[in-house]
């Protein structure tokens, strides 16, 4: 009897564990690898997004889109275009970003999927504005919205941005992608923590302030000479070179808050990873020789207890790999505190605490009341900073 | 060979060491759901330091359990036993649905996720009491560990961001919150009762001496230290402005696993063993409950019925729950500090029964 009752418990078990329920097809969902948000007129959003087709021919599958676009624009403003064979690019307009994925998943036969999102554009003139943080917080809280995708500002239209972004030397998009940024990572070209629930996070929180990469447009005809002799030490949309990637990612989007208030060089993004201890970058040229770089300490940051000096300490180790030296370490070491000052000095004039020294003048306040009061953002943009580097060259 | 007396005595022995192991582990799953579900909106990143309130109060608990344990007070007192039991079940049963909701299985509807759940702790709980307590022992080593070991690898900021400012929004609110994480010390209750494959040794079992009171403190003192470790993980990785952020009791729970619970592996296997740790809890709780319920009346041992009325107890509670939401809940549980003072009272109030 109680063998019987087990078994038909386990049986029932079965019935109430299975996990089918509910489950979705692969071919019903459309993955969103990349997605730009626009702002619009009388104070809408327009949000474009670039997904798997689904097929390998995009023009058999363009064809029965096409339709449901010119429906969805009737109805709302969706809009629908033609990328690339295997990729769409779909776009709705909306008071906000939760609404316009809404009537896109509302206009297309599939249900958006965020989880494989791998970037999310943001255009320069709406990351200015107070609307970002809940802009992302919109997206990341979609149904498994891939809190990894990086958060890239552009000067740009940031539809067209992503409307050009195509996978270049043989890789899928998503690959593509992941490849673009951990290769930039590990040149120091982008920031460190520019993941959407590390801005999220960041812009949340009054201890630190966000950062996301800077992108733009390659524009060959229009470069922009700067004075310093650094390659890197530009802008996005300014390198003079030509390649069938069109897009540049090369620099930093400093906020302050929620808002969008500077930018970073490519060069000066190097320095900031450099402070914030995540440097990357194997190789540096220093004049005209290449050195390999090893940083056999972490960095050193702390507030001084005297004048309250954000201060900075670097260890660096240099070995020179090729080229013709022609700077001593003490000159190598002089020449870095002098441009890690100068970054320091243009996040202060931002206003963006990027590197996280509050997170070091939090340690002095016991309550929160206690650290709200003392008004950090206003503190910092008044303090004075120091970089010392030792720098060794093997 | 050992002669009976002694392999009674190490049976004893043995099984009042699962029984604690149970309660330990318990107590310590308790401590991260209170944690989280209760302190954390109170004392945001500070809700580890209320949550230290509970090391005293589990200790004098144990320690108070040990003095009553043997002894026979009145069905009331049952009766009070069983309910501070159930809502201890109903607790983790809740944390264990938020939990599920928010990670594994997110589109799941309420009334489905209630009774999975039901069904698996009512499952797990069909061994007995004693089948649970010694699962809690062959575990009591390697669940924290690896639990240990996975926050470390999952946890979303490697630097202890969240421990600033120490004091989180101020004494005068981490004093409440461990005001109310003193009910987490609750599961201890079940040493009052004792462990069922005992009454099967008969009169010899009776005689022999219970283990010391150090024993027991000791035992329970480890588990809530382990669950007070994960709730400082929780804490520290984390910044207060984003605890306030997390309304949702399932999103604090999830904070230890990051923000990615479907992609990583460890954080996968991080939110499994978590919620093993909430079956453990809420089965064990349904199994003392129904002991308890024993207690009151005896004939419910048959084609234990008395799992089943507790069963039948903890399903329409969560579905009232459901219905008019699991808020109530968290308000309601810093009460269980009152049925947690008063029962061990009730307890030691009578006599020794004859054994």
């Amino acid at each position: 009897m109680k063998r019987g009752m087990l078994c038909a418990l386990l049986m029932a078990i079965c019935l109430l564990l299975t996990g089918c329920g509910g489950g979705q097809e692969i071919e019903s969902c459309l993955f969103v690898l990349a997605m730009a948000v626009d702002p619009a007129p009388d104070g809408n959003l327009t949000v474009t997004v670039k997904a798997l087709s689904g097929t390998q021919d995009a023009a058999g599958g363009s064809s029965s889109l096409e339709g449901e676009n010119e429906q969805g624009a009737e109805g709302g403003g969706s809009d629908l275009e033609k990328a690339e064979p295997g990729y769409i690019v779909l776009s709705a307009t909306a008071p906000s970003c939760l609404r316009a994925l809404s009537l896109l998943s509302a206009t297309t036969p599939r249900t958006v999927n965020l989880s494989q999102l791998r970037e999310i554009v943001i255009s320069r003139t709406l990351a200015q504005t107070d609307a970002t943080l809940s802009i992302l917080k919109e997206i990341h809280a979609m149904y498994r919205a891939n809190g990894e995708a990086i958060v890239v500002v552009t000067p740009d239209d940031a539809g067209d941005f992503i409307r050009r972004q195509r996978a270049i030397l043989g890789v899928r998009l998503s690959k593509y992608l992941e490849v673009l940024f951990e290769h930039f990572s590990e040149l120091d070209t982008i920031p460190p923590d520019a993941q959407l629930s590390a801005v999220i996070a960041a812009m949340e929180s009054g201890t630190i302030d966000a950062s996301a990469v800077y992108a733009a447009g390659n524009r060959f005809d229009s470069t922009l000479s700067l004075e310093t002799g650094a390659e890197l030490d530009r802008l996005p949309g300014h390198l003079p070179r030509t390649s069938p990637a069109e897009n540049e990612y090369l620099g930093t989007a400093l906020f302050s808050g929620p808002r969008m208030t500077g930018v970073l060089t490519g060069e000066e993004t190097g320095l900031l990873c450099l402070m914030m201890s995540k440097a990357e970058r194997r190789t540096t040229f220093i004049g005209n020789a290449q050195y390999k770089t090893n940083l056999p300490t972490r960095v050193h940051r702390r507030i001084d207890a005297e004048d309250g000096a954000l201060c900075v300490s670097i260890h660096m180790n240099l070995t020179r790999i090729a080229g013709e030296e022609s700077a001593s370490a003490v000159e190598i070491a002089a020449q870095i505190e002098r441009a890690c000052v100068d970054v320091l000095l243009r996040l202060r004039a931002a206003g963006s605490d990027a590197i996280g020294f509050g997170r070091l003048a939090v340690r002095k306040s016991l309550t929160i009341g206690e650290w709200e009061k003392r008004n950090w953002p206003l503190e910092y943009e008044k303090l004075p900073v120091r970089v010392s580097a030792h720098v060794k060259v093997l | 060979l050992p002669n009976n007396r002694t392999v009674t005595e190490r049976r004893v022995q043995e099984s009042w060491r699962s029984r604690a192991c149970a309660a330990g582990l318990c107590v310590g799953a308790q401590v991260f759901l209170f944690g989280t579900g209760i302190a954390m909106p109170i004392a945001l990143n500070s809700a580890w330091l209320a949550a230290l309130a509970v090391l005293p109060a589990a200790a004098c608990l144990a320690a108070a359990c040990r003095k009553s344990a043997g002894k026979a007070p009145s069905r009331a007192a049952y009766a009070l036993l069983f309910l501070t039991l159930m809502l201890n079940a109903v607790f983790a049963v809740s944390a264990l649905i938020g939990f599920a909701e928010q990670t594994l299985l997110e589109q799941t509807p309420a009334l489905w996720s209630v009774t999975v759940t039901v069904c698996a702790v009512a499952l797990c709980a069909l061994s007995g009491g004693e089948g649970v307590s010694r699962l809690c022992f062959a575990l009591r080593w390697l669940l924290p560990v690896l639990i240990v070991l996975l926050v470390f690898f999952s946890m979303p900021m490697k630097i202890p961001d969240g421990l600033f400012p120490l004091m989180g929004p101020g004494a005068a609110q981490l004093g409440m919150a461990a005001l109310c994480m003193l009910g987490a010390s609750s599961p201890v209750l079940m040493l009052l009762l004792p462990p069922p494959d005992l009454a099967f040794a008969g009169e010899d079992a009776a005689a022999c001496q219970l283990p010391s009171k150090a024993f027991f403190i000791r035992r329970v003192l480890l588990g809530t230290g382990a669950g007070i470790l994960l709730l400082f993980a929780a804490c520290v990785c984390t910044t207060y402005e984003s605890i306030g952020e997390s309304a949702a009791w399932g999103m604090r729970l999830r904070i230890v696993a990051s923000d990615q619970p479907h992609e990583g592996i460890p954080q996968t296997i991080l939110i499994i063993l978590q919620m093993t740790a909430m079956v453990l809890l809420a089965s064990s709780m349904l199994c003392a409950a129904e002991e308890a319920l024993l207690q009151i009346k005896g004939n419910l041992k048959r084609m234990r019925l008395g799992l089943l009325l507790s069963g039948i107890f903890l399903f329409l509670t969560l579905i009232l729950l459901t219905a008019f939401g699991f808020e109530i809940l968290l308000a309601a549980a810093p009460v269980l500090i009152v049925p947690t003072a008063v029962v061990p009272a009730l307890f030691g109030k009578r006599k020794d029964v004859p054994r």
